[in-house]
């Protein structure tokens, strides 16, 4: 290694050019990163219930709308005004190039049972203009239930307008247009736009946001930080320029790889900036130690490498062993997070241990003259000497710290449905809030149906299934062909309740389509049943509700399935049981990680130290920080998402970074006879870079809490609690312990 | 709102007057004045093939036996697929008011009539509206002859009709290619309200019968919902003397 830092000395213009080049080179790549926030892709390719959602898309075309939701609290969307914006929005919806089909009380169609036969119709096809007309439609919609809580919100306060969208439409481009459309519509009503394509626009878009606004604000609080730690410009300067050559090249790899960011795993760069800037903190300050020392600037950067190369490689393997334990999570994205994450890490060690020395053995800093001290050594030292005194109440304090917050845990709940990851007064969840609760919502299940559709059987089954989802609550819609062939023999039999059912013979189902469709369009039917009767789909929406909720729906539905239905072919899909999926796999995702990375972790201490003692006790410290954050989770109800399973790789494989510095000090304090005394030396000399170092990245987090993402703001606020918690743990628990423990030979 | 008889509206492209007048320097007026004054058979008895195909190219098949006369009455049954058949189908038009229409529904064993609210709406589930189908009031439109081409084996006229103010259609503007030879409509196009071409119809086969030139296939394609219909004429009789009574809903229950 030391070799290696000679020759890096020795050409430090070829080093510079080779790793700047090669850094811009991959940062070429950076323009071909998309934004991909959709929940299916969320999921390994392999779930069954992916593949039912492209069958179902295959069969019956795509299911997402956007919703365009229309009215305010105060009046009825029943006037004539209103009526006509109705109208005109769902015109010019219809023309937006992806836009399909738009469905609204404006063009959905009514079957109508009349004494001498039956009648479909649109519920509007001239806007009504006066009062009669217009308490006719009323009196029309609600006569149906089939629209009400839908298309018209039961107090009449709100009409909803759905666009659902061709297969391979591009959404966004469809929300743009939707947007113009109600931006000049706005008032007296209000205009919302909500809907699965639309949610994942705004999501897409803060996601864009949110890379513009913290990016800049975290280089900032970083310079800040580090001109603090390090107290030159040129410190600040020759960090940023490694960590921005290590974030680059990183997004220009997903780039190539085709990779895209969601929600959560887009504050990778942000991540990367915090953690990136640890290795360079060390090397530059202990230059300044070594060129304060006198002589050249080629030879304290010579000594300051063959110091520093062991402790940044090790720090930097174990970060990336934290975040490539997260390659055993079944979520792809998370995968890739892990992976990426690892990559800019070691990205940044390499800078660190080639552009970083050669940039010094080029311009020489002067030895800086600081004037003041943050946290003066007098005040560690008698810190930690206080820590030894009282050693056995610092670890029974821990212990039954962290038993209580372990409580919590239990509590820790995830959220996985994006409609949720708003800020409560926000737009975005107040139009999803309308929707939830006036016009159905917007989660929803879709059931694939296989069987003779026509047969009075199966139509009875889906009839039976579509009562069960009524029974679980929550319920917006359930709807299917077999709803529209009990209406039409209803309709048939003069409208009598009693035949709101199905008709007894396969003959009887027949005939009852064929009258409506004598009258209706051909592509009618196209979005409930496939074309020679063989599968049906039942759609059932329900109010957006928070992943709890929406997980106990898909595994009651299992359930029914299993006990009810399975002598038939059925299998379902939709963002229910999406959001459900995906929150077991965080929930697994997060254990398999933790354990893992700790025992890499600890393996990775053991190994170097070569002891397993202290393997075991540097992950003491960070294993207090991650039962700490989740207990914080539990106790305050923070929800979590994919930021669930990242907040556990961040604090062990940085966390562990405090636990090697105090660790590797003790040794050779122990190796050199200073025993008794060791513990409270390390606080003093080591507890200041271990604190900065814990508060800068940590600092680099919490500028994740204004994020626009309610997640990622929680997220950022707990990192940033977890680091600082696993550095004082450090300092003190593992302080504490490693007097305790320590071998009684060495006595 | 005048409706024309179904049978009327399938034929109505074709069935035409054998004009072989000198068809240099006629205006749009004039073409389409031929085309209307076509001459039509007083009764027709058929069977027709309805395919629906949808986007992905699966075809949904009907087929009927039907009977037609003048063009006011039409009456016709099921012949497939099986879980239909026996139903059968009653259709009375008027002049100045809505179309009278019954379906018979042997699982039922009942009749029930079929409101028919609006043009817009689509004939037997089929890609034609009853708009589609009907023969346009002449003077309902302003013509323009815009040029003559070949289309197939057929030297045509593109003639392009505008409806006048206060007409109610659901199009914008017909484009329509009339065979110089009988002034049959062999190709349609018509745009809807925004100006998009919404809807193509073409005929693929034309036979003469009597003195009656008559499609064989016609086809409808709805070019925004990708979807289609075809339709194809077999054993086709005309002036046969078809009864009276045969079109009365007593009659539509017997029928096999």
């Amino acid at each position: 290694m030391n070799r290696f830092t000679k020759l890096v000395i020795k050409h430090p213009w070829i080093t510079i050019s080779i790793t700047i080049i090669a850094s811009l080179l991959l940062a070429t790549g950076i323009p071909k990163v998309t934004i991909n926030d959709n929940l299916k892709d969320m999921l390994p390719e392999h779930m069954e219930s992916r593949k039912v959602l492209d069958e179902l898309t295959d069969t019956f075309g795509g299911s997402d709308f956007v919703m365009v939701i229309i009215g305010n609290d105060t009046g009825t969307i029943f006037n004539a005004p209103t009526l006509e914006k109705i109208k005109r929005i769902s015109e010019n919806m219809e023309a937006v190039p992806g836009i399909e089909e738009v469905r609204d009380i404006t063009n959905l169609k009514k079957i109508e049972g009349r004494e001498w036969g039956l009648e479909v119709f649109p519920f509007m096809e001239d806007v009504p203009t006066t009062q009669d007309e217009i308490l006719k439609l009323e009196e029309d919609v609600f006569s149906d239930d089939t629209y009400v809580g839908s298309f018209v919100s039961e107090d009449r306060k709100y009409a909803a307008v759905l666009g659902f969208l061709e297969v391979d439409a591009d959404e966004q481009m469809v929300y743009q247009d939707v947007l113009t459309i109600i931006n000049t519509e706005q008032g007296p009503e209000d205009i919302y736009i909500t809907g699965i394509p639309a949610m994942r626009s705004i999501v897409a878009r803060n996601i864009k946001g949110d890379m513009k606004k913290l990016l800049p604000f975290v280089i900032v609080v970083l310079a800040l930080i580090l001109y603090l730690a390090l107290g030159t410009r040129l410190g600040v300067i020759l960090t940023m320029l490694v960590i921005i050559l290590s974030v680059l090249p990183t997004v220009g790899l997903m780039g190539y790889l085709h990779r895209e960011f969601a929600i959560v795993t887009n504050v990778m760069p942000v991540i990367l900036l915090a953690l990136a800037c640890a290795d360079s903190i060390h090397v530059i300050s202990r230059y300044y130690r070594e060129i304060s020392l006198g002589g050249t600037a080629k030879e304290a950067v010579a000594s300051t490498m063959k110091d520093m190369n062991l402790p940044v490689i090790l720090t930097s393997v174990t970060t990336m062993a934290g975040f490539l334990s997260m390659v055993a999570s079944p979520i792809p994205r998370l995968i890739e997070f892990g992976i990426f994450v690892s990559f800019g890490v070691f990205w940044a060690l390499v800078l660190s241990l080639t552009t970083l020395p050669a940039f010094l053995t080029i311009l020489k800093p002067k030895a800086r003259r600081r004037k003041w001290e943050i946290l003066p050594d007098k005040h560690l030292t008698s810190f930690g000497k206080r820590i030894i005194k009282y050693r056995i109440a610092v670890v029974i304090t821990a212990s039954v710290l962290t038993a209580l917050l372990a409580l919590g845990i239990r509590h820790v709940k995830i959220e996985t449905n994006p409609e949720r990851f708003f800020p409560e007064n926000s737009e975005v969840a107040r139009a999803s809030r309308i929707s939830n609760e006036h016009l159905g919502g917007s989660s929803n299940v879709s059931i694939m149906f296989k069987g003779d559709i026509k047969s009075p059987q199966t139509l009875n089954r889906m009839l039976e299934l579509e009562d069960f989802i009524e029974s679980l609550g929550d319920v917006g819609t359930v709807f299917s062909i077999a709803d529209i062939v009990s209406r039409i023999n209803k309709a048939i039999n003069d409208n009598d309740p009693q035949y709101d059912v199905i008709p007894k013979t396969r003959e009887g189902v027949a005939q009852a389509l064929l009258l409506y469709s004598m009258s209706g369009d051909p592509s009618d039917f196209e979005s409930f049943v496939d074309n020679d009767y063989s599968a049906a789909q039942i759609t059932a929406r329900f109010g957006g509700l928070d992943t709890v909720k929406l997980s106990r729906i898909a595994k009651q539905l299992k359930k029914y399935y299993k006990t009810h239905m399975q002598d038939l072919d059925i299998k379902s899909t939709g963002t229910v049981i999406f959001v459900s999926e995906l929150a077991d796999m965080i929930i697994r995702s997060s254990v398999t990680s933790i354990i893992s990375s700790i025992i890499m972790v600890s393996l990775i201490s053991a190994i170097v130290y070569r002891s397993l003692r202290l393997g075991i006790l540097c992950v003491i410290p960070l294993s207090i920080a991650v039962i700490l954050s989740f207990g914080i989770m539990g106790f305050t109800g923070i929800e979590l998402s994919m930021a669930t399973a990242i907040i556990s790789c961040i604090t062990i494989g940085v966390g562990i970074d405090y636990a090697i510095h105090c660790t590797a000090r003790y040794r050779s304090l122990q190796a050199e006879g200073k025993v008794e005394d060791a513990a409270s030396t390390v606080v003093a000399e080591v507890g200041g870079p271990v604190l900065f170092n814990a508060f800068s990245v940590g600092m680099g987090f919490a500028v994740l809490m204004f994020s626009n993402f309610v997640p990622v703001r929680f997220f950022g606020g707990l990192v940033f609690i977890s680091m600082l918690a696993s550095a004082f743990g450090a300092l003190t628990v593992l302080i504490a312990l490693l007097h305790i423990t320590r071998p009684a030979r060495n006595q | 709102m005048r409706l024309s008889t179904v049978f009327l509206t399938l034929t109505l492209f074709c069935l035409i007057t054998v004009s072989y007048g000198t068809a240099q320097g006629l205006t749009g007026d004039e073409i389409m004045k031929r085309v209307d004054e076509r001459n039509i058979p007083k009764d027709m008895k058929s069977e027709m093939t309805m395919k629906l195909i949808n986007k992905k190219g699966q075809e949904r098949v009907r087929s009927v036996k039907i009977i037609r006369q003048g063009d006011e009455k039409q009456i016709m049954w099921f012949l497939a697929p099986p879980d239909v058949r026996g139903t059968s189908f009653l259709r009375i038009s008027y002049d100045d008011r809505d179309d009278d229409m019954w379906l018979y529904l042997p699982a039922f064993r009942k009749v029930r009539r079929i409101a028919s609210r609006a043009r817009k709406e689509n004939f037997m589930g089929s890609d034609f509206t009853y708009e589609n189908m009907e023969k346009r009031k002449l003077k309902d439109y302003t013509y323009k002859l815009l040029r003559e081409e070949t289309l197939g084996e057929y030297q045509c006229y593109v003639v392009e009709s505008v409806p006048k103010k206060g007409v109610d259609t659901d199009y914008t503007r017909i484009i329509s290619w009339v065979w110089k030879g009988d002034h049959i409509l062999i190709k349609e196009d018509f745009y809807d309200k925004k100006g998009k071409l919404r809807k193509t119809k073409t005929i693929d086969k034309i036979e003469k019968r009597n003195e009656y030139w008559m499609p064989d296939k016609l086809r409808m394609e709805n070019i925004q919902k990708k979807h289609s219909t075809e339709i194809i004429f077999n054993e086709v009789e005309v002036d046969t003397g078809v009864e009276d009574d045969l079109f009365s809903t007593s009659y539509l229950k017997r029928i096999k």
